[in-house]
């Protein structure tokens, strides 16, 4: 009966101000999956989030959660419901103490759980008496966190949850968010620049870019399909067009050739080997390498 | 819960608004003695606008009622009642830190809901300082030797709630155009001085003065409660309200 | 079962954990009828995607080097591959050590060696000879 994709966009535009911050973005998560979101600042991310939460409306094109469209104010409340979200900006009112904040949103959701609430402020160690202006840059994002997962959602959305936050702060985040996907099948959007965590923990990867989707994957299909060759040649590297589809990049540097392939790597080294090169190099490709790759393209 | 999110935004504004009116009409209830006193011992100078002013108060104050009526409903109690309709008025999503935005437009509600309690819950707290001062004078009267009626407290105070309600009205549908929360504070008073200007300008606009009404002043003058006025006066503020819901309906964050 | 997965090294973490397991049931730390962590502790323990556990056992199913109880959980199987791999690994140790020590003897720094290996390793990979 579930959608095989929580979040589907189709040809999403918004223009704010007369500048386009997306330009047609289609993507879809699949649901119980854990998706890490990455593109440049400015690329769209924020944007799109916002769009998915009803805070703000498309310029055109259709975007549904769980199968609801994110444009009807009705629709949205139910989306809103089912969400657990959790800001750049962490949402928390200063002037309340832990609990506070907890009770307060608490009373929002009908599906709150008193136990999960206990656990997580004992594993987060949380002081539940503190007022929320004392707390760490890092307490913060895990009670932002607490309130997310306490609510029952079915859907965890997150903006740079790990942004800023120490290694342990940082593996408390994720271990949070893996152990909560294992024990409900939630599935996690999240966006993040911390590409060592999205490598960690997502198994899907949607990287956007200029508002638009540059490349959506598993990221397992991504480790195991991108491959980076360096041929060496006796004299300059030859000027040569790929035919294989799926070459990505060819770079040339003195006698130097570097191909960065997304796909079809036999038919890649089998077009390689017929330049002679001197020597074949075939190396995997970080997520990093990825990234710089798909979004540093010059126009 | 609801509630609870709506009143959290100007609950100081609120409460130092609840201390501050009550205390000042007990003020000028138990300083009637004083006055009279004072009164005594001044005589006008004619011809003068200044003059002119002093002898119609002086003439007010000669009864304990129209004491009352003219230092509290008329002058003090209007003021101070419109000052802080406007301070609760204004704020809302525009003007709240980015933290605070955010947990509200991702909370299951729609907007128009929360604006709704917004609006709600501010015109409640309208209520309450339009109609907890004027129970005070009622209450403190007596050491002085005198008595308010409750009825006449009860109308002044409709009287002035509904006209602070339109001041509230308008701090809260500019408050859904700019984010600068003291702009729809400014711009709702200086309505409200626009509209005195007007009053004293066309010298009443046959009986549809806004600033009367807000008085109480029909009603003083014993001709009951300027029915028309207050409802027109309510529909004016909940077409404000709407407007400025639907503003932020629509709006993009 | 408590080891570290490289999620940058390019390949996938449900291989890396695969491997984890073999390596485990080849030196004896795990034997046969030993249960593994459930999913979700294991995830949790871990730090990484509860689905790429699920897929290593999967995995480790399909080659017959676990099984999956219904409910119960995740067992190590039977004895009879236990020494066939042992051997394996262990001749292997010794074509490895012999390898290391000619090329150290040419002067191939240790990092060298690693690169070797690995780049090897990586084309062997690339062209799908090589079965896990």
């Amino acid at each position: 009966m579930a959608d095989a994709f929580v979040i589907e966009t189709a040809d999403l535009r918004k223009t704010y101000d007369g500048v386009e911050a997306l330009r047609g973005l289609t993507l879809a998560v699949p649901a119980g999956s854990i998706c890490g979101f990455l593109g440049r600042t400015g690329a769209g991310k924020t944007t799109t989030i916002k769009i998915l939460l009803g805070m703000a409306r498309p310029t055109s094109g259709r975007a549904t959660v769980f199968g609801l469209p994110v444009d009807s104010p009705a629709a949205s409340v139910d989306i809103r419901r089912r969400t657990g979200f959790v800001g750049d900006d962490k949402g928390l009112y200063d002037a309340m103490t832990v609990r506070g904040m907890i009770r307060h949103t608490a009373a929002f959701y009908p599906q709150w759980s008193r136990e999960l609430e206990e656990k997580y402020l004992r594993r987060f160690e949380l002081g539940a008496e503190r007022g929320i202006k004392t707390l760490s840059r890092g307490m913060r994002t895990k009670l932002a966190l607490l309130l997310a997962l306490c609510r029952g959602a079915d859907l965890l959305v997150l903006d740079e949850p790990t942004t800023g936050l120490d290694p342990a702060a940082t593996e408390q985040v994720l271990q949070a968010l893996v152990g909560h996907a294992a024990e409900r099948g939630v599935t996690v959007f999240f966006s993040s620049h911390q590409l060592a965590d999205v490598e960690q923990i997502a198994d899907h990867v949607a990287i956007i870019d200029r508002g638009r989707l540059a490349v959506a994957s598993g990221l397992d299909d991504l480790r195991q399909n991108y491959r980076r060759i360096q041929l060496v040649f006796d004299g300059d590297a030859p000027a040569y067009t790929f035919q294989t589809r799926g070459v990505e990049r060819v770079k040339r540097a003195g006698r130097v050739m570097t191909v960065l392939s997304s796909a079809g790597i036999d038919g890649v080294l089998g077009e390689a080997r017929q330049l002679n090169p001197v020597s074949t190099d075939c190396a995997p490709v970080t997520l990093k390498d990825i990234f710089l790759e798909t979004v540093a393209v010059e126009d | 819960m609801i509630w609870q999110h709506a009143f959290l935004e100007t609950r100081w504004r609120f409460l130092i608004g609840l201390v501050l009116l009550p205390v000042s009409a007990a003020f000028v209830a138990l300083s009637y003695p004083q006055v009279t006193a004072l009164s005594q011992s001044v005589t006008p100078v004619p011809g003068t606008a200044l003059g002119r002013e002093i002898a119609a108060a002086m003439e007010l104050s000669k009864t304990y009622d129209g004491y009352v009526w003219s230092q509290w409903f008329q002058q003090n109690g209007a003021q101070l009642g419109s000052f802080f309709a406007a301070m609760i008025g204004t704020g809302g999503l525009l003007s709240l830190d980015a933290a605070a935005r955010l947990f509200t437009l991702s909370l299951p509600i729609s907007r128009e809901r929360l604006l709704a309690a917004r609006a709600a819950a501010g015109l409640g707290q309208v209520l309450a300082l339009t109609l907890v001062p004027a129970l005070v004078i009622v209450i403190v009267s007596p050491v002085i030797g005198r008595g308010f009626p409750v009825l006449d407290a009860l109308a002044y105070a409709l009287c002035a709630f509904v006209g602070c309600a339109v001041i509230f009205s308008l701090a809260f549908l500019f408050s859904s155009m700019f984010s600068n929360v003291w702009a729809p504070v400014l711009l709702a008073l200086c309505a409200g001085a626009a509209l005195r200007a007007l009053d004293t300008i066309t010298g009443g606009m046959g009986g549809f003065s806004l600033l009367r009404m807000v008085h109480g002043e029909s009603y003083f003058y014993g001709h009951g409660l300027p029915w028309l006025m207050l409802l027109i006066s309510a529909g004016v503020s909940l077409a404000l309200l709407y407007a400025g819901t639907r503003l932020i309906a629509q709006q993009d964050f | 079962m408590m080891f570290r997965p490289n999620a940058s090294s390019g390949v996938p973490i449900y291989l890396q954990l695969m491997e984890q397991v073999k390596h485990a049931i080849e030196t004896g730390a795990l034997r046969a009828g030993d249960q593994l962590p459930g999913i979700r502790p294991l995830a949790e323990e871990m730090v990484i995607n509860p689905n790429t556990v699920a897929k290593a056992y999967r995995e480790l199913e399909h080659d017959g080097v676990i099984e999956l109880r219904h409910g119960a959980g995740a067992f190590v199987t039977g004895a009879a591959r236990e020494k066939k791999l042992t051997d394996r690994l262990r001749a292997g140790q010794t074509i490895v050590a012999a390898a290391v020590d000619k090329l150290r003897a040419r002067g191939v720094t240790e990092a060298e060696i690693r690169r070797l290996f690995e780049a090897e390793l990586t084309r062997l990979t690339a062209k799908g000879e090589q079965r896990g």
